[in-house]
């Protein structure tokens, strides 16, 4: 009996072991979207299109009330310069839009800030009015409007809030309107709320400790709830709060995810939330929310989309706005089988962020490609409790585990030099070769030079800018590029000036070393030798420099020190060809970009990279892959991207549109000359300080010829050795603070990258 | 076999074998015990194999894979090189400088834990007074987590910390200790001051069962306590050693954790131990040499505890069962 009694028992631990084994690594699908699970019982949301408006009509702001869509736009006539903001319509069941007409009496030139309705269907709009001093143009005032209309269109009340609104100098500007279940108006103002009871009567405001409020919207409940950064306590982030009328203060906090975008009434959930990349239904109660769906996966823009809410059949409703083209759209998006659909192959882009561009790129490409679909896996969510770096580790150990994804977006903390080591990558080149769509000669060389390790071309990035430093040709001379030795005798000539702005000794110490990394390694032999004395003087010169910048309230303005010659070198940023006039219009004299100093003196101009995807070389789908790349680049839409093209041809063009010269005409189409009879240049922008101002003319040859030059010698900052600054900063710290002398730090120095270059080489 | 059913007398048969069931006979009784072996076999491995497949899965089959991640240039290409990736390790200059500093820290810090624990141990089994304070005050380290134990040290032997600042008051200059050639003493120190405490009590727990009545006689033998100890006691404390020896061994190889602490990733040459090499390498990715690493690391261990078990197995053999 004891016997088998024991044999009962081991038998029962050996199969409770079994059951626990199998069931570890589960699947946790709370916060992913029901669309993820097992083919089979799958789920996509599928879009049908419906046009809003015309083009002439500017979609401005939008809700949605039982069945119906209420949006204003904003129409500008040409001919007679004159301008309004109709008020539209939209019964979604008929598929038909009317404008409303409500009474302007009291309102002319007044526009639509705001729009709500209650749940009669009744409507609230905001309007406001600028008036100007005729005597003085620079005195002004807006008129601000409260005001409420039946269904059919007819005044309930106006009001005029003007005198409520300018109660205090910052919260002036309504930027968001709820109207609760019983009819009262809560007017979002920077932060604070300002309450109006059912007739339009002011009751008084409610404050959230100086936090900005981003969102306010009635829940399911009839409750206005505001979202807000909540900068206390245990619930620090972002927020919801419910309003409360009657004690005028805002009541518990609940935590909702980061990068709410748009908030909106729920459908079996309180709320629905849109953070551009994704729809998530929030439950109030539990505090939790869960993915709906992914727009890139509905082939619809998350930036473009400005509600969601349901359209009453079991479909949700998306409004639409394409600010490139001036479309306004409905999606009506309804939840498929994915074995319903026509399936098309997927390619997977992984990446840590998905930016704006990769998601117009994306959706653009889906809706394009008629084999090809992307996924984007993004592997950095900020909602998730996995940091950044632990995201980086898992997308690579997913990579070089062979299980990573079909295409990949460059990112700054990514190592391209070790995937590249590591034959992570696939190479382009054979790629670009056979291109029927691009050839080699058709991008900028320096684009293509900088992303090429070895022999293998990894990525060609759409647009790209330059970082460099620009000093006065009288004082640098007219020849680009300088050593390190170069800059310290600069610099010991011109005692009393600050050589950088914003610059300590730690941050010295990285300009010098920006390009300099490997000049004191030799990667072949695994030897350094940084107990050298170009690294000694280089250390010592870096401590002559402060600890803490001095970040004075009153310090004088970048130009006006540039000018006097109190700062004698601007590190340039430049992503448009204007850019090149900056750093001359500031010294006010002619310039020279020297660039970063480097050991061997040639010019340090650093390349920094838009976007740029590569091709995972374990990837099947490789012509695919390329076929996104190749799509991507040849793309005309620049609407999310900045800087200069990589292709030669957009490049030219824009060289050719900041060289074109447009003179101010009159209605006519007749030039308008100045007082002294001289042609006006039209403005093409510009900017300014306090006391400084500078307006962009059209570029000279000179300009382009430099900007050329620069790009053609401008490299993408190395990523790989990070681990040396790393080495120095920690070690010249004693050495800046006066603790340690400089063989004693100088020592270390070489001790430690002795063992990281032999570790390596 | 039972006599009774082996050789029987004149008469042949007994009245013992008649007695036996047909179905008893030798050979049946044979096949009835390699049957019931072969159940017991079967539902033994069964009750095993749970264990076995996790044992398998989580030591053997990654074993395996390390061997093969060595023997391939990466896991993305996996073109078979051979050896050439353990050649290149043992070139590399950083590879052999862990190899000496780990040697060197073992060479020294083992011994030292192991005899400095054995002559507490026997202090402490001695008549005196607060001897159980004693106890909890050896083992004290082993309870407090390491960051704790490293945050300690990092006040003690910073630059500018509590050792420099009271030999500051001798007039000696400060000493970056975890940056000089002394940071490998200050490691020793940290690891004496935890695992002293562990290897004292397994010390403890071995002299107390040493036979009382062999000490006695000895004693009336008039055996020296110096003879005692060398003759009698350290022979049946010899597999109680060699368990210390390896434990501390296998701690003295993870002192990594502490020294990693301390140090960062690539600390000076003084204090770049095994570990780090093992653990850059993972961190770059470089799966082919970490594994190659990993296996000559574990060859001389087994090579060591080898040793130790023969020399062991020599020593205490007699008082061994």
């Amino acid at each position: 009996m004891k016997k088998g009694f024991r044999k009962l028992f081991a038998a029962g631990l050996a199969a409770l072991m079994a059951v626990s084994l199998a069931a570890c690594g589960g699947d946790d699908r709370e916060k992913s979207g029901g669309d993820k699970a097992a083919a089979g019982d799958s789920f996509v949301y599928v879009p049908e299109y419906v046009s809003l408006g015309d083009e002439n009509v500017r979609l401005s702001r939008v809700i949605c009330s039982d069945g119906m869509l209420y949006y204003n736009g904003y129409i500008f006539d040409e001919e007679t310069y004159t301008s309004r903001s109709p008020i539209f319509k939209y019964d979604v069941a008929a598929g038909n839009q009317e404008e409303i007409k409500v009474d302007m009496e009291g309102l002319e030139d007044a526009y639509v800030s705001q729009l709500a309705t209650d749940k009669e269907g009744n409507l609230y709009i905001i309007w406001v009015r600028s008036v100007w001093d005729e005597n003085n143009p620079d005195d002004w005032h807006q008129d601000t409007f409260l005001a409420k209309y039946d269904i059919s269109g007819n005044t309930v009340f106006q009001q005029d809030i003007t005198q409520e609104m300018n109660s205090d100098d910052e919260n002036t500007y309504v930027q968001n309107m709820a109207v609760d279940g019983e009819g009262r108006v809560y007017l979002v103002c920077s932060r604070i709320i300002r309450l109006f009871d059912g007739d339009g009567s002011y009751r008084g405001d409610v404050e959230t400790e100086d936090s900005w409020i981003n969102n306010a919207v009635r829940g399911r409940d009839g409750k206005v709830y505001i979202i807000y950064y909540n900068r206390n306590g245990g619930n620090g982030g972002y927020v919801a709060a419910e309003v409360d009328f009657v004690g005028k203060k805002l009541g518990s906090t609940h935590a909702m995810p980061d990068n709410v975008d748009s908030l909106s009434e729920g459908v079996e959930k309180d709320f629905l939330i849109n953070d551009r990349t994704r729809l998530y239904e929030y439950d109030l109660a539990s505090e939790t929310w869960e993915e709906v769906l992914n727009w890139v996966d509905c082939d619809i823009m998350g930036d473009y989309v400005q509600l969601v809410c349901p359209s009453g059949d079991g479909r949700l409703m998306v409004v639409i706005y394409d600010w490139e083209s001036n479309n306004a759209e409905l999606a009506f998006l309804k939840k498929t089988k994915a074995s319903d659909v026509v399936q098309k192959e997927e390619l997977v882009l992984g990446c840590m962020y998905m930016s704006q561009d990769l998601r117009a790129t994306a959706v653009a490409f889906n809706k394009s490609n008629e084999k090809y679909r992307v996924t984007i896996k993004e592997y950095y969510d900020r909602n998730s409790d996995i940091d950044r770096e632990n995201a980086l580790t898992n997308m690579i150990n997913e990579l070089t585990s062979g299980k990573g994804p079909d295409l990949l977006a460059l990112s700054y903390d990514l190592n391209v030099e070790q995937l590249v080591g590591k034959e992570v990558l696939a190479d382009l080149n054979p790629f670009l070769d056979s291109s029927s769509a691009l050839s080699r000669d058709s991008f900028v060389e320096s684009v293509l030079k900088g992303y090429t390790y070895g022999d293998t071309l990894v990525s060609i990035p759409k647009s790209f800018s330059i970082s460099a430093v620009a000093g006065k040709t009288s004082q640098v001379g007219e020849k680009m590029g300088w050593s390190i030795q170069d800059i310290m005798d600069f610099s010991a000539e011109h005692p009393g000036a600050e050589l950088f702005e914003y610059v300590n000794q730690s941050t010295m110490m990285e300009v010098l070393m920006t390009f300099n990394q490997d000049a004191f390694i030799d990667w072949e032999k695994g030897t350094c030798n940084f107990d050298c004395d170009e690294f000694r003087q280089m250390l010592e010169f870096a401590a002559s420099f402060p600890e803490e910048y001095n970040w004075d309230g009153e310090r004088e303005s970048t130009p006006t020190l540039l000018a006097t010659g109190k700062l004698l070198l601007y590190s340039d940023g430049i992503s448009q060809c204007q850019d090149i006039q900056v750093a001359e219009a500031m010294f006010n004299e002619p310039v020279t970009y020297i660039g970063f100093p480097t050991t061997d003196g040639s010019v340090g101009c650093v390349m920094n990279c838009n976007e740029g995807y590569c091709i995972v070389d374990k990837s099947k789908k490789k012509d695919g892959a390329w076929e996104f790349i190749e799509f991507y680049l040849n793309r005309d839409s620049d609407m999310f991207s900045w800087g200069f093209p990589s292709l030669k041809e957009k490049l030219e063009e824009k060289i050719a549109d900041a060289c074109k010269v447009e003179y101010v005409t009159d209605e006519n189409g007749e030039i308008v000359l100045d007082e002294d009879g001289n042609p006006i240049i039209s403005g093409m922008g510009g900017f300014g300080w306090n006391d400084w101002e500078y307006t962009y003319h059209p570029c000279t040859e000179e300009e382009i010829a430099t900007l050329r030059e620069l790009i053609n010698v401008a490299m993408p900052m190395p990523t790989s050795n990070s681990e040396v600054l790393t080495i120095i900063a920690e070690e010249a710290e004693p050495f800046y603070k006066g603790q340690k002398s400089l063989d004693e730090v100088v020592s270390t120095i070489q001790s430690r990258m002795s063992m990281y270059v032999g570790e390596n080489s | 076999m039972n006599r009774k059913f082996g050789k029987t007398g004149k008469t042949g048969k007994t009245t013992e074998l008649k007695k036996l069931n047909k179905a008893e006979t030798p050979e049946k009784m044979r096949i009835k015990t390699t049957r019931r072996t072969r159940k017991l076999k079967v539902s033994s491995g069964a009750f095993i194999a749970p264990s076995l497949l996790g044992v398998l899965l989580f030591f053997i089959l990654p074993f395996i894979v390390i061997i093969w991640y060595s023997m391939v240039d990466n896991p993305i290409s996996a073109n078979f090189v051979f050896l050439d990736n353990f050649k290149s390790i043992v070139a590399n200059p950083a590879f052999q400088r862990a190899v000496r500093n780990t040697f060197m820290f073992s060479v020294v810090s083992v011994p030292l834990a192991v005899v400095l624990s054995l002559i507490l141990a026997i202090v402490l089994e001695s008549k005196i007074p607060f001897k159980s304070q004693f106890r909890t005050f050896f083992l004290s380290p082993l309870m407090v987590p390491v960051a704790s134990i490293v945050l300690i040290w990092q006040v003690l032997f910073h630059y500018n910390g509590a050792v420099n600042e009271i030999l500051g008051r001798f007039g000696t200059d400060k000493i970056d200790w975890m940056k000089s050639e002394y940071a490998l003493a200050v490691v020793a120190i940290l690891f004496l001051w935890k695992n002293l405490g562990y290897n004292m009590i397994l010390f403890m727990a071995a002299l107390a069962s040493i036979p009382k009545d062999i000490l006695e006689v000895a004693t009336l033998e008039s055996a020296t306590p110096f003879q005692t100890f060398f003759h009698i006691k350290i022979r049946y404390l010899s597999s109680t050693l060699l368990f210390v020896t390896i434990m501390s061994l296998i701690s003295s190889f993870k002192i990594f954790r502490e020294v990693y602490l301390l140090t960062g990733d690539y600390p000076t040459d003084t204090v770049y131990m095994l570990q780090h090499f093992m653990n850059n390498k993972f961190r770059n990715l470089d799966y082919q040499t970490l594994s190659a690493a990993a296996i000559l690391m574990c060859l001389v261990i087994i090579v060591i505890i080898g040793v130790l078990f023969i020399v062991e197995d020599r020593f205490g053999k007699d008082v061994e069962g």
